[in-house]
């Protein structure tokens, strides 16, 4: 049952992207789907987008082990869908209409007429989107093992050869459209296991009652690890998913910019359904164990299969099991798209060369989402504990990189290109300095601080201190046509 | 109110970062939550300022809409951090412990309702009114 709804799902991914490359015909369908996505299509695909297979699998694992303090990480969503259309989606979407601009770095060269800072955070972005890559194909690896039986070795390459048919062909609006396919298998899942852990639980009242006779601090406000750790995953995943430029781009792709106004309400509706299993399935296998209902985990990341293996239908767990590959695809065809378009268009305009026709920018997208694909498969198959160093600072990377250039950038008109680019660097030097020193184990920080907390504080500080120390250029760096979209 | 978001934005990390230091220092820890609280706080406070703002037109649904959220926040995060941990058993409140409880209300539940509902009520007079976007558009 799970390998043959396993295979119907690599199947309706295949034909979307068959679909979908039927349709793309020039650089900005490949790029920004043609800037035609409806409202509940953009929703439901930025909430897939946004979410991981960590939602799945290495949070319910993490509450399995922490409990309150894991949900912290997903808390800031009642405040991230509104604000993100608040603070960028607007303005990103007015630029890309004014400038027809396709690419993230575009919006920031656009914003400060410099096509340095384009090219520096481009490649900062490709540093991190690497590791992003691999860490996630890796992850898919597993999950096709867990379906199929193959090895992690031909999992990663099936899950893989799956990615490429629909994102190579018909780039992100293949990826849209399966991202529609499987966000709305993901909230589907996720509701249906919710009440599933509920129920196997007793209801909330008795899982929290189980959950108090084994260690009362995992259903106290801050969870088993304090309020520093709890409070300091609001802050890095709060305010750094304003930063991730995969969700970022997608703002370019709506059709009407008047359709925003109700999707941060239709984004919350998605994402709260889809957090219901990360939400639940970690607290009620915690209750079961303490219950003595299931024996206590070997990993914490065998969570979410346990429950699903011993506690719902097995066409449920199937399509759980599909839902956790969607929500790793539905992530890397879009770091695909974010990463194709870097090496196609922003790093040749930083260095000067005029656009291309449009189809051999098509051409080029097609040939560099393979290579990026493949050397992200080729990663996460060959080098190790290396792909979890490179996943890790991912994260804080990209929202060093772009938090303050643009997020804050668009929204003040007394950025300067000095403090956008000495923010961005920042960003990089401190991330991987730090990262590496702590994956050498030559630094150990105190519970509760982290490198991606660190690097958002400073690169944050260095922008609006460099901004205010070089303000005297503010004024010539804006141009007339971005200054009336950042005052609209 | 430019000025006012960047200002806050930078007492925010201000306070974030003299958490991260009291922390690493390993002096005065049991400030630091509250230090990080007040922060985080402020720099979510300070963005959607700085995304809300305009230099002319009022902006009185998203300003009540921002107030209520990030007055929730910061209750959410307060409320926990004054009281002694809960006690265990019953009385709970939603299935949960009662602070527990109070703090996935304030700091999730209801921003998840009111910001997306406040945004969309206000989107056609204060945060995209269509005679501007037609004159922007016509000025291309």
């Amino acid at each position: 049952m799970i390998v043959g709804i396993g295979i119907a799902y690599f199947l309706c991914c295949a034909a979307i992207g068959w679909w979908a490359t039927k349709r793309t015909r020039t650089a900005e369908d490949f790029f920004v789907a043609g800037r035609s996505v409806g409202l509940l299509p953009f929703a439901i695909a930025a909430m897939a987008t946004t979410l991981s297979g960590f939602t799945f699998i290495g949070g319910p694992g993490l509450i399995y082990t922490v409990g309150f303090t894991a949900l912290f990480i997903s808390l800031p969503a009642g405040f991230t869908n509104t604000m993100g259309a608040l603070v960028l989606g607007k303005r990103m979407r007015l630029l890309g209409e004014v400038r027809r601009l396709v690419t993230v770095p575009d919006a920031i060269g656009a914003r400060y007429r410099s096509p340095a800072a384009q090219g520096i955070s481009a490649i900062a972005i490709l540093v991190g989107l690497l590791g992003y890559l691999a860490t996630n194909i890796l992850a898919l690896g597993i999950v096709v093992d867990s379906i199929f039986h193959v090895g992690l070795g031909p999992g990663i390459w099936i899950g893989t050869a799956v990615l490429l048919a629909y994102s190579a062909g018909g780039g992100i609006l293949a990826g849209i459209w399966t991202d529609v396919f499987q966000g709305a298998l993901m909230a589907l899942t996720s509701t249906l296991v919710f009440l599933a852990a509920l129920d196997a639980g007793g209801g909330l009242a008795a899982i929290t009652l189980a959950l108090q006779s084994a260690d009362p601090s995992l259903v106290e406000p801050w969870g088993a690890r304090g309020a520093m750790v709890a409070l300091s995953y609001f802050f890095v995943f709060g305010v750094g998913s304003f930063g991730q430029p995969h969700v970022a781009h997608k703002y370019y792709m709506i059709k009407d910019i008047r359709r925003l106004r109700w999707y941060p309400l239709l984004m919350s509706i998605t994402m709260a359904l889809a957090l219901m299993l990360f939400f639940s399935v970690g607290f009620s296998v915690r209750a079961m164990v303490a219950a003595g209902d299931l024996p206590a985990l070997a990993r914490p990341d065998d969570a979410t299969p346990t429950f699903l293996l011993t506690q719902v239908p097995i066409v449920l767990a199937a399509l759980v099991f599909s839902g956790v590959a969607a929500a790793i695809m539905s992530t890397v065809s879009s770091f695909l798209s974010v990463g194709a378009a870097a090496v196609t268009h922003d790093i040749p305009r930083a260095f000067g060369r005029a656009a291309e026709a449009d189809s051999r920018t098509l051409r080029r997208g097609r040939t560099w989402t393979v290579v990026l694909c493949v050397l992200g498969a080729a990663l996460a198959h060959n080098s190790g504990t290396l792909v979890a160093f490179l996943g890790i600072f991912g994260y804080g990377l990209f929202a060093a990189t772009v938090l303050p250039s643009l997020a804050v950038g668009l929204n003040w008109e007394g950025a300067t290109r000095e403090g956008a680019i000495a923010s961005i660097c920042t960003g990089v030097v401190i991330t991987l300095g730090l990262e590496t020193l702590a994956w050498l184990k030559l630094v150990t920080l105190p519970v509760g601080v982290t490198v991606s907390g660190l690097t958002l504080v400073t690169s944050l500080l260095v922008f609006v201190g460099v901004s205010f120390a070089t303000r005297r250029n503010a004024e010539g760096q804006l141009d007339a046509d971005v200054r009336r979209v950042m005052r609209i | 109110m430019q000025r006012a978001g960047i200002l806050l934005l930078v007492v925010g990390l201000l306070a974030v970062a003299a958490a991260y230091l009291v922390t690493l220092v390993g002096v005065a820890s049991d400030i630091a939550p509250w230090w990080l609280a007040s922060g985080t706080v402020a720099v979510f406070a300070s963005l959607a300022t700085l995304g809300a703002a305009h230099r002319v037109r009022p902006t009185p649904i998203l300003k009540a809409t921002l107030v209520i959220s990030f007055a929730c926040l910061a209750a959410g995060f307060f409320i926990p951090l004054l009281l002694p941990p809960p006690t265990i058993g019953p009385p709970l409140l939603f299935g949960l412990p009662r602070q527990t409880a109070l703090l996935v209300i304030l700091v999730y539940v209801v921003p998840l309702i009111v910001m997306p509902i406040g945004y969309g009520l206000a989107f056609d007079r204060e945060v995209l009114p269509p005679d501007e976007f037609e004159k922007l558009r016509e000025s291309r």
